[in-house]
């Protein structure tokens, strides 16, 4: 009976009752609809992150700090099928970059010119997708893919040839002449890098007069990236000291900076709009049971424990809470289920703000449950705080004070 | 053996920094099967006196025994379970929980005791059917009379099957009719079943039915009629 007298209790002012489910649905909502945009962001930024340079990088030592040609590794099939052995790991994308002028007539820009196997590429990066002139590489060819910033600089088309040259392996001269293939546009991807050239991995190796099998990294693609520290571990003391095996947190620490620093901000959000719903909440807990203390003088008069009479206030604030939660997810969950197939497009100065950092222009929402059960447990504890009240006024309650209104 | 019996009972309150002798000394035996009204004007020390017996309120010195047990030196817990087994209350304001059908508030007291379901049924509807208002089970409070919510309130206090029962001014917020009505129900079940009352009022129409009286004044018992 303790259950229907809290539940009933709920339920008796019900404006009062209602307008405080009301707070903590809206609470609710608004915290998973911000925290689900949020993640949906990160996952994004992740994504395209990952997309580019993998979950984890094998990279010859030394190489992140000084990204010299000379500290290129082997990546013989050997290796390559070491590397594949380990559990995780699905696919290896291996890449010979350097920087090289490319000139075209009497235009000259230096550019980061990247080797890769181009089915691999597209598989990750999408990249023939963004291909808006022209064709996209064919393994062996000999070409370039150019961004088409970089050729309206030069006034470079496709089938002209253009004029690559710059350091190879070992102190040679890296010297070509390459075709136009084809024209990418990185608009959807973010446009930082205006001087950006993709060729071929055998025409990279012979631009660099690099040897066979020689990358500059190889990008290991997992199966599921929570496990990319333990694998970079894994990989790490299986390649020995000459290799060095890092993370995308550790290659990309802007990005987790970014993560970071809005995440708190999105935490300093949340605590603001919980704390506006946890005095709501307070509020009604207290003038609930300020205005039943005659009533709790009773039922502690005729035989029901102080430690009894708690459980009832204390089943009643949860329930309260409970049933906000519930309505907050049934809310929240269509909402965010929409967005989730449905990202909103991003417009004007924002797009730019997206592009800088390499995701598409889109408010994706995430549908982590994680997300749900953290606002789940955070609006636990502010029930549990809230519920204290009541707690402790009723260990302090005084029968006589109690009945006779005192 | 009385089922009250207090011995030179003192409670003294701290009123504006002056000690304030509510109950000033008394001692009142009460047997079982009684109809006993405690009475005096407004101030007198009735109502510290039922709340002292009934384990609401601690005495300053002195002793009360319930039944032969001791409680002046039981803990609040202690008190509260005695209080569930022994001691049934009637209230001035009825004091009904208000979101309870009228069977749902006698059962409560029975669910506290641990009866089981089937059992608290029978006795519920005995109980209503008792007091007069059978018919009026699973109405709540709210949409009661007065003189239905007293009756309630005096089944509710028959639940537990207690020792005694302490009324505190229970006819003072009823007209004459439910007075009377109430009145003589608690008579019948004294008469018939043997249960104590014992009142607090100032009320002439429960003077009147009382079989004893205890007048007090100043904290002091000034007359009883049982010891003329």
């Amino acid at each position: 009976m303790l259950w229907t007298l809290a539940w009933r209790n709920v339920w008796r002012n019900r404006r009062r009752s209602g307008l405080t489910l009301a707070t903590i649905l809206l609470a609710v909502v608004l915290g998973l609809l911000m925290r689900s945009m949020q993640y949906g962001s990160y996952d994004a930024m992740i994504a395209s992150t990952v997309a580019r340079g993998g979950h984890i990088q094998v990279h010859g030592e030394g190489y992140w700090d000084n990204k010299s040609i000379d500290r290129s590794i082997r990546a013989d099939a050997a290796t390559l099928g070491q590397i594949m052995t380990v559990d995780g790991v699905v696919d290896l994308v291996p890449r010979l970059e350097s920087f090289a002028l490319i000139s075209f007539g009497d235009r000259t820009k230096p550019a980061a010119v990247i080797g890769t196997d181009p089915t691999v590429e597209h598989r990750y990066t999408a990249l023939a997708d963004r291909v808006v002139e022209g064709d996209y590489l064919a393994e062996g060819q000999r070409g370039v893919l150019l961004l088409s910033s970089l050729a309206d600089y030069l006034g470079a088309k496709v089938g002209d040839e253009v004029v690559l040259l710059g350091a190879g392996y070992r102190g040679q001269t890296a010297a070509d002449l390459l075709p136009v293939i084809g024209i990418f546009d990185l608009a959807m991807m973010g446009n930082l890098e205006t001087g950006l050239a993709y060729v071929p991995l055998v025409a990279a190796r012979e631009l660099y007069a690099a040897p066979a099998d020689q990358v500059t990294s190889l990008s290991v693609m997992l199966g599921d990236g929570d496990t990319a520290w333990a694998t970079a571990d894994i990989l790490a003391t299986m390649l020995g000291t000459e290799y060095e095996v890092m993370t995308w947190h550790e290659t990309s620490k802007e990005v987790v900076q970014q993560i970071q620093s809005d995440s708190a901000g999105g935490i300093f959000m949340l605590g603001i709009l919980y704390m506006v719903a946890g005095f709501g909440l307070l509020g009604t807990v207290l003038m609930s049971t300020m205005e039943r203390r005659r009533e709790f003088g009773v039922m502690n008069a005729v035989g029901l424990r102080k430690g009894r009479l708690a459980t009832v206030l204390f089943i009643e604030t949860l329930a309260l809470v409970i049933v906000g939660v519930i309505l907050g997810l049934l809310v929240s969950l269509p909402i965010i289920y929409w967005f989730h197939l449905h990202p909103i497009p991003v417009s004007g100065d924002l797009v730019k703000i997206f592009q800088d950092f390499n995701v598409p222009p889109f408010i994706p929402f995430a549908l982590d449950p994680g997300i749900f059960v953290a606002q789940g447990l955070v609006v636990l504890v502010m029930a549990l705080i809230v519920a204290s009240f009541p707690i402790v006024s009723i260990r302090r309650l005084h029968i006589i004070r109690a009945i006779t209104g005192r | 053996m009385p089922v009250i019996d207090a011995r030179d009972v003192y409670k003294t309150y701290e009123g504006n920094g002056l000690p304030v002798h509510a109950v000033n000394g008394i001692s009142l035996r009460v047997e079982k099967g009684e109809f006993t009204a405690v009475i005096g004007p407004s101030g007198c020390g009735k109502t510290t006196l039922l709340n002292m017996v009934g384990g609401l309120d601690s005495i300053t010195s002195g002793e009360i025994l319930i039944g032969g047990t001791r409680i002046d030196s039981m803990s609040g817990r202690q008190l509260t379970d005695f209080r569930l087994h022994r001691i049934g209350f009637v209230f001035q304001a009825y004091n009904l929980i208000p979101v309870l059908t009228a069977r749902e508030n006698i059962e409560f007291i029975m669910e506290l005791q641990g009866v089981e379901a089937a059992e608290r049924a029978v006795r519920s509807r005995e109980l209503l059917e008792a007091v007069g208002i059978a018919e009026k089970s699973d109405i709540r409070p709210g949409k009661l009379s007065g003189g239905q919510q007293q009756r309630v309130a005096v089944a509710r206090a028959l639940a537990s099957e207690p020792e005694f029962v302490l009324a505190d001014e229970p006819t003072a917020n009823l007209d004459s009719r439910a007075t009377a009505e109430l009145l003589d129900m608690m008579l019948e079940m004294n008469r018939q079943s043997g249960i104590t009352f014992v009142f607090a009022t100032h009320d002439q129409r429960v003077i009147d039915r009382a079989r004893r009286v205890v007048a007090l004044d100043d904290g002091k018992v000034v007359s009883d009629s049982a010891a003329r």
